[in-house]
């Protein structure tokens, strides 16, 4: 398990962490949100030791992380690095040796990712003359070449497009369900909501939400309510407590409710006022629930 | 261990995606070529043997003196005789003949070649003191004892240094060679440097290696590619210096130990001005700002050459002399000059080495905390000040 003690970290004035605590898990996937500027790149820099905090610590396994547990880790960085005029096997070997692999270890991971990632017919080109979609390919390699115990990746489905996206949760599932620890940030909620068993939200350097993405569905404090009703004027349903109108119009009103407000109430009101068509009764998607971690 | 292994893993990807570069080989090609054409190209155009025409020349004397004067004068000269002036005018129109000498006149096809001409008129002073000699009613023995040269002795008060004139040759040679290579690699440094921090690549490997480590295993890399560069060159040349050979080329003595001060001279100075290049470069983002963070020291560079070209090649008082051969910004180039020419006394030599060792140790410290500082932020040109203080964020 990786652990985020307390992480504290100032830029100038600005604190980027901010008391920054939280876990993840081996053998899961952990969604890192937050607004920008929250602060997610500045505390997945203090794994790799890019970034040393004021005060914290980082530990893995219960260890305070060195050079030594990094060697075992994968990084894919926001900015995608590579060497542009490098072959890729060459570079993916090279990466692989950085992270103290012998040269027949780091040469079959080389020959086993560009298998998996359907790069094999490319492994003596440069870099620079793969095509977008194989370059963050190769990318991905680059970050798991050492075969990891975690890997960390910023923002990885910024910029793919929709099959390259299925490809890397493919991986990242496939990684998780061999035993990795997984962190990942992304703004994609409904990809995230996909995706993870675990997220973390933070604001202004400090965790404002984490734990089970089911779980903080259905012990959140409210519910969302649609309901379309036929045939009705704006206003059709009487001040009910516990239940908010968010918006409304052509007789559908999407609400809120208390976790304890009952919904059959709102049903029996909607059949007074007309033919009901449609209802929808269920707990708070990951982007309301991030909606109002921030927003608070 | 760790951190040896990791150096020169960086050491051995410098060294071997460079030398692989198309750029890399097509410039070491060139300059093999260049060295090549340099060394054999004179003796391809040197002059041959001149072609002299005598006119009406019975004897065999005016052949004797010719070649006489030729000889002192280090020519090599043919003689062919002639009868008909007008045949030699035209041999020496269709080029056979350098110039057609007859009873008091020269005869050249154009301009007349300055060193023939010596050679020449001198023998046609020699043959006319000879013919008044006999006028005057010597005997040609006591002609040639009159015009006997003088029994001279030489001595100089101090000793003499018989090629003094190849060693100073040899001692610039040097300083240009090492001015070169250090602005050549320092320059390699610089881009490679520049080259991770723009196209990003730098965050990933510093997720594996310390920032240290990185700075040194480039150094170390191109500094290797460097030496292996300068040998080629040097084994080039000499081959080409073999094979043109034919004893008239003079070389001054180079000794074993003067390549290796060289050689010694060129990683001292290598390593500090390449550490600091690299050090600059990592403020800078984008190439085009390479330029202007590593302006100041380029200047200091260049500035350094000219202070020892003017002081140390040219007329220094002997104090500014002994400060370009022991300040480290101008010891690369001042010291293996001066040790070339036979000028340095061992205690400077050893003194600039030992100052120049802690300059580089000085360098190192504060060039790492800079490049570590700088190297993962990107956008605007960092500050040195920033860079020394942003240390301290990173682990």
């Amino acid at each position: 398990m990786l652990e985020f003690d307390g992480l504290t970290k100032r830029f100038g004035p600005v604190a980027a962490l901010d008391g920054c605590t939280f876990g993840v898990q081996t053998g899961r996937i952990t969604g890192f949100l937050g607004p920008n500027g929250a602060g997610k790149t500045t505390a997945m820099r203090a794994v790799f030791g890019l970034v040393r905090p004021d005060s914290g610590q980082v530990r893995w396994r219960g260890h305070p992380v060195s050079h030594r547990e990094r060697l075992r880790f994968g990084y894919l960085p926001e900015e995608r690095g590579v060497y542009p005029k490098m072959r890729v096997r060459d570079q993916l070997t090279y990466f692989g040796r950085l992270s103290e692999m012998t040269r027949a270890d780091a040469d079959a991971a080389a020959d086993r990712w560009l298998d998996r990632l359907g790069l094999s017919d490319r492994s003596g080109d440069r870099v620079e003359v793969l095509s977008h979609g194989n370059q963050q390919r190769f990318q991905l390699a680059l970050a798991v070449i050492n075969d990891p115990e975690l890997l960390v990746l910023d923002e990885p489905f910024s910029g793919l497009d929709p099959l390259a996206v299925d490809t890397m949760m493919e991986l990242l599932r496939e990684l998780a369900a061999a035993g990795v620890a997984v962190l990942f940030s992304s703004h994609q909620l409904d990809l995230v909501e996909d995706l993870c068993e675990d997220v973390v939200i933070i604001d202004h350097g400090r965790v404002v939400m984490s734990g089970q993405v089911r779980e903080l569905r259905t012990t959140a404090q409210h519910r969302t309510m649609t309901v379309t009703v036929r045939g009705v004027g704006a206003g059709w349903l009487p001040d009910v407590p516990g239940v908010t109108v968010l918006s409304e119009s052509d007789g559908t009103a999407r609400l809120q409710l208390q976790r304890d407000t009952d919904p059959t109430e709102v049903i029996r009101l909607a059949r007074e006022a007309g033919e009901v068509t449609a209802v929808a009764y269920q707990p708070p998607d990951l982007s309301e629930l991030f909606r109002r971690a921030v927003r608070s | 261990m760790r951190s040896t292994r990791s150096v020169l893993l960086v050491a051995r990807r410098e060294l071997f995606e460079r030398a692989r570069s198309p750029a890399f080989i097509v410039s070491l090609v060139i300059s093999v070529l260049v060295i090549g054409a340099v060394v054999v190209l004179p003796t391809l155009f040197a002059e041959g043997s001149r072609q002299v025409a005598l006119i009406d020349a019975e004897s065999t004397a005016m052949e004797d003196l010719v070649q006489a004067e030729a000889d002192r004068a280090g020519l090599t000269v043919e003689v062919a005789h002639y009868a008909d002036l007008a045949a030699a005018e035209a041999d020496l129109q269709a080029g056979d003949l350098d110039v057609v000498v007859s009873d008091r006149e020269i005869v050249w096809s154009a301009e007349p070649d300055t060193e023939l001409e010596t050679v020449v008129e001198g023998a046609l002073f020699m043959a006319n003191v000879q013919e008044r000699a006999a006028e005057l009613g010597l005997e040609p023995s006591a002609a040639a004892e009159l015009l006997a040269p003088a029994d001279v002795t030489v001595r100089s008060l101090e000793p003499v240094d018989s090629d003094i004139e190849a060693r100073r040759l040899m001692a610039m040679v040097t300083m240009v060679l090492l001015f070169m290579a250090i602005a050549m690699y320092g320059a390699f440094v610089l881009t490679g440097v520049v080259e991770e921090k723009s196209s990003r690549v730098v965050e990933v490997l510093l997720a594996r290696v310390p920032p240290r480590h990185l700075l040194a295993g480039k150094i170390l890399g191109i500094g290797v590619l460097g030496l292996a560069q300068v040998a080629v060159i040097a084994v080039a040349a000499a081959v080409a210096l073999r094979l043109t050979d034919d004893g008239t080329i003079e070389l001054p003595s180079i000794s074993l130990g003067l390549v290796a001060l060289l050689l010694l001279w060129f990683i001292l100075g290598f390593a500090f001005y390449s550490t600091a290049y690299g050090a600059l470069g990592a403020l800078a983002s984008r190439t085009e700002d390479a330029q202007s963070a590593t302006g100041p020291l380029t200047a200091v560079l260049i500035g350094g050459y000219f202070f020892v070209f003017v002081t140390v090649a040219g007329d220094g008082a002997e104090w500014v002399v002994r400060l370009a051969t022991l300040l480290p910004l101008t010891a690369p180039m001042a010291v293996p000059m001066r040790a070339a020419a036979g000028e340095l006394p061992v205690w400077e030599g050893a003194a600039a080495v030992v100052l120049m060792l802690i300059a580089i140790y000085a360098m190192i410290r504060f060039a790492g905390r800079m490049y570590t500082g700088a190297v993962l932020r990107t956008g605007a040109k960092v500050r040195i000040r920033e860079a020394l203080r942003a240390s301290s964020d990173v682990e």
